[in-house]
């Protein structure tokens, strides 16, 4: 999406009424929950730390906890493909499904497979995908974009989910509560997963010491995705990694707090490998899996595991990670997606998710996005933030937003990407700054110049560029004496 | 297939070599949280505390006997003439598997083919069924948690696929936290290719924040603790 329209789209967003109310009532609940969520945590300052710490040290060192993950996922039978680009990724996965003869596919929540743009792409590969995340389920059907990292409808009513679900022949007895038209959605989806051939998730977390991936959903889709469907395909960011399962316990004790106040998700899905064959089922790596695939006897005395796919691929997804690694915005890929930040930030909470226009919004997307895709074209997240440091204080692993939005908005003005005219603005005052004569001179001319324009000292119309500031709010006259010459006078 | 594992890697080194932040090498890791010292005498009590805020129906029984009155009765409760089941050994409560087939109760395993239409021809089977029935490795008190491996006779789908799950449990099996549960199981990624920690019911709060149980997993939990 062309940044040029940022500034529109968050005019849209706040004359928005209906836009405006279900941000403020989500967001709300959402801080009051994790509000209530932590002060029910008295160790959670000392787990902060440590979750931050292991974070620093697996991102460090991220190069050899990936290839210990790979190579503790082979031997458990399942197979790792590594995408550098998101073409890369969409191209292994629609590969998956052509080796395993896939026509449809159930998917689970994945922010990476929305930056990916995985359902267009196996679209055109003859895989049809269907949301199974009731938020994702009714984005999908409106041909919209989510709008919160954990929350993807946020933005939108009962009665505008009601009209999506009309047309797809829900009755009005299925629209009289929300408990009804979610026991439609649970039917329309439970024989979407029955059809399914193969399952796609993300992962929350991945363990380098066991190869495990951690799938955290409250809904249970996530469970029904890695159970039902023959093939499971996960997709995770390079960054994702923890090196043990204790690390895991440590994380899994921040992220449901931080994301609604839940003290772990619902379903906290742990996977490693794909379903085990009898014979060799704990240690048999290649062999299992090959096993399982050929030889399934219908008995559960053969010893194999009951049910679960027979094949499982997990696709690390680079896609321009790899370039934060060492620099200004490395710390922002210690982010455990919890989405603290965005309800927590007056930005977001005004203008919601879609007007950042990135698939990331609020806080970690302003740092993110221009992080994995460069400034330009997003040069104005960085400058969507008041600074006020509320998503720094609520993070679970303390990341500094803050402090790289501000180097972000930094890099935009060594770039140039700042607007020629405020860039000669701006050197205009550091050469009247350097010279106290003129600048007195230029106050006291400004200072006459706003009188003549006020009314009852307010000024409703700049020309030129400042009618940016006068369209939103009136901008006061100078004063008739400058600080300066009050002082002098109260000091005598 | 195009893989990029060669270039994804050749570039984390290189960032991370010619990079300050974070500096690779120098960043130990903090090693395990400090165990809070807790007293396990009220384990119980507290495990079946967070179990009743998370809205999960919770039994105590003081012997299978008792147990077994208890699960026939929650099944009778939902007219079910069929339940999806691990096998007897699994179920932590002796004699419960012969009791639910004495009553005429058909005892569905989760057993799925590999082959595409055979598995779906068996998921239309079994979707009807109303009852799941399974054991559980241990509860984790802090959270109110159930803890289930998957493994053979021990399938995934019988705590899923059915709107009411009943999960027996012994009451010597809830530890502290899921910390104590890898202590007591330091080899748990090796017992089954599945583990998930059960947290209350399924649920959503996606439309306008509404909390509504059963949207694809059980929307009903009960906890069956004997001892």
């Amino acid at each position: 999406m062309a940044s040029a329209t940022f500034y529109t789209r968050v005019d849209d967003a706040l004359k928005n009424k209906a836009l405006g109310a279900a941000m403020d009532s989500a967001t709300k609940r959402l801080v009051a929950g994790r509000q209530a969520g932590m002060a029910a945590f008295p160790e959670a300052e000392t787990v902060r730390d440590h979750a931050r710490a292991i974070r620093a040290h697996t991102i460090g060192q991220l190069g050899g906890y990936l290839r210990q993950f790979e190579a503790a996922v082979r031997a458990r039978g399942g197979h790792v493909h590594w995408a550098q680009t998101a073409e890369q990724a969409v191209a292994i996965v629609a590969d998956i499904a052509r080796q395993h003869d896939v026509r449809r596919a159930v998917k689970s929540k994945s922010m990476v497979s929305e930056e990916i743009d995985l359902n267009a792409a196996l679209a055109r590969a003859g895989v049809d995908v269907l949301e199974t995340d009731l938020g994702e389920f009714v984005v999908q059907i409106d041909k919209d974009h989510p709008s919160h990292i954990v929350a993807p409808i946020i933005h939108k009513s009962r009665h505008d989910v009601a009209t999506s679900f009309r047309a797809l022949g829900a009755t009005d007895e299925d629209l009289v509560d929300v408990p009804q038209m979610t026991a439609f959605a649970r039917r329309l989806l439970r024989a979407g997963f029955f059809k399914a051939d193969m399952g796609i998730s993300g992962g929350n977390f991945g363990v380098a010491e066991t190869g495990s991936i951690c799938i955290c959903t409250n809904e249970g889709n996530g469970r029904l995705t890695t159970t039902v469907p023959r093939v499971h395909v996960a997709l995770m960011g390079i960054e994702r990694l923890v090196p043990t399962l204790s690390d895991l316990g440590v994380m899994l004790q921040l992220l449901g707090r931080s994301a609604t106040g839940q003290k772990l998700t619902v379903y906290t899905n742990i996977i490693t490998g794909p379903r085990r064959s009898g014979a060799h089922g704990a240690s048999g790596g290649e062999r299992a899996a090959a096993a399982v695939a050929t030889d399934l006897s219908t008995d559960a005395a053969s010893g194999a595991e009951a049910d679960g796919p027979e094949h499982l691929h997990i696709v690390l997804v680079d896609n321009g990670r790899s370039g934060l690694l060492g620099g200004e915005l490395a710390e922002i890929l210690y982010c455990i997606r919890c989405g603290a930040c965005l309800n927590v930030c007056p930005v977001y909470q005004q203008v919601g998710g879609h007007a950042y226009g990135s698939v990331y919004p609020g806080p970690v997307g302003a740092v993110l996005t221009p992080g994995l895709r460069g400034l330009s074209g997003w040069e104005e997240l960085p400058q969507a933030s008041s600074l006020c440091g509320a998503c720094r204080e609520v993070c679970p692993v303390r990341i500094d937003i803050p402090r790289m939005l501000l180097s972000l908005r930094a890099e935009s003005t060594r770039l140039a990407l700042t607007p020629a005219w405020v860039n000669s603005g701006l050197w205009l005052l550091g050469r009247l700054a350097e010279r106290p004569r003129m600048f007195r001179a230029a106050q006291t001319l400004a200072a006459r110049a706003t009188r003549l324009v006020a009314r009852n000292g307010w000024i409703r119309w700049l020309p030129g560029h400042l009618s940016a500031w006068t369209r939103e709010r009136d901008f006061p006259a100078f004063a008739s004496r400058t600080f300066m010459q009050r002082w002098e006078r109260t000091r005598r | 297939m195009t893989d990029g594992r060669f270039d994804v890697l050749a570039a984390i080194d290189r960032q991370l070599r010619l990079g300050t932040l974070p500096p690779a090498g120098r960043l130990e890791h903090p090693g395990p949280l400090p165990v809070r010292s807790t007293d396990d005498s009220g384990l119980v009590a507290r495990f079946t505390r967070e179990l009743e805020t998370l809205a999960v129906n919770v039994h105590h029984e003081h012997d299978a006997d008792a147990a077994i009155d208890r699960v026939l009765t929650l099944i009778a409760e939902r007219g079910a003439t069929r339940v999806l089941a691990w096998d007897a050994q699994w179920l932590n409560c002796p004699g419960l598997a012969e009791a639910i087939d004495a009553q005429g109760i058909a005892r569905e395993g989760c057993w799925l083919p590999a082959d595409a239409e055979a598995r779906r021809a068996r998921l239309a089977e079994i979707d009807a069924v109303s009852v799941g029935v399974t054991g559980a490795l241990a509860g984790l008190a802090d959270t109110g948690s159930l803890a289930l491996v998957s493994g053979p006779g021990r399938g995934r789908m019988a705590s899923l696929l059915p709107p009411v799950h009943i999960a027996v449990l012994r009451a010597d099996h809830i530890v502290a936290s899921f910390a104590a549960f890898l202590t007591a199981h330091p080899q748990i990624a090796d017992e089954g290719s599945n583990l998930v920690l059960i947290t209350g019911p399924s649920r959503t709060a996606d439309i306008e924040m509404t909390l509504t149980r059963g949207v694809h997993g059980p929307g009903h939990v009960h906890v069956v603790i004997i001892g």
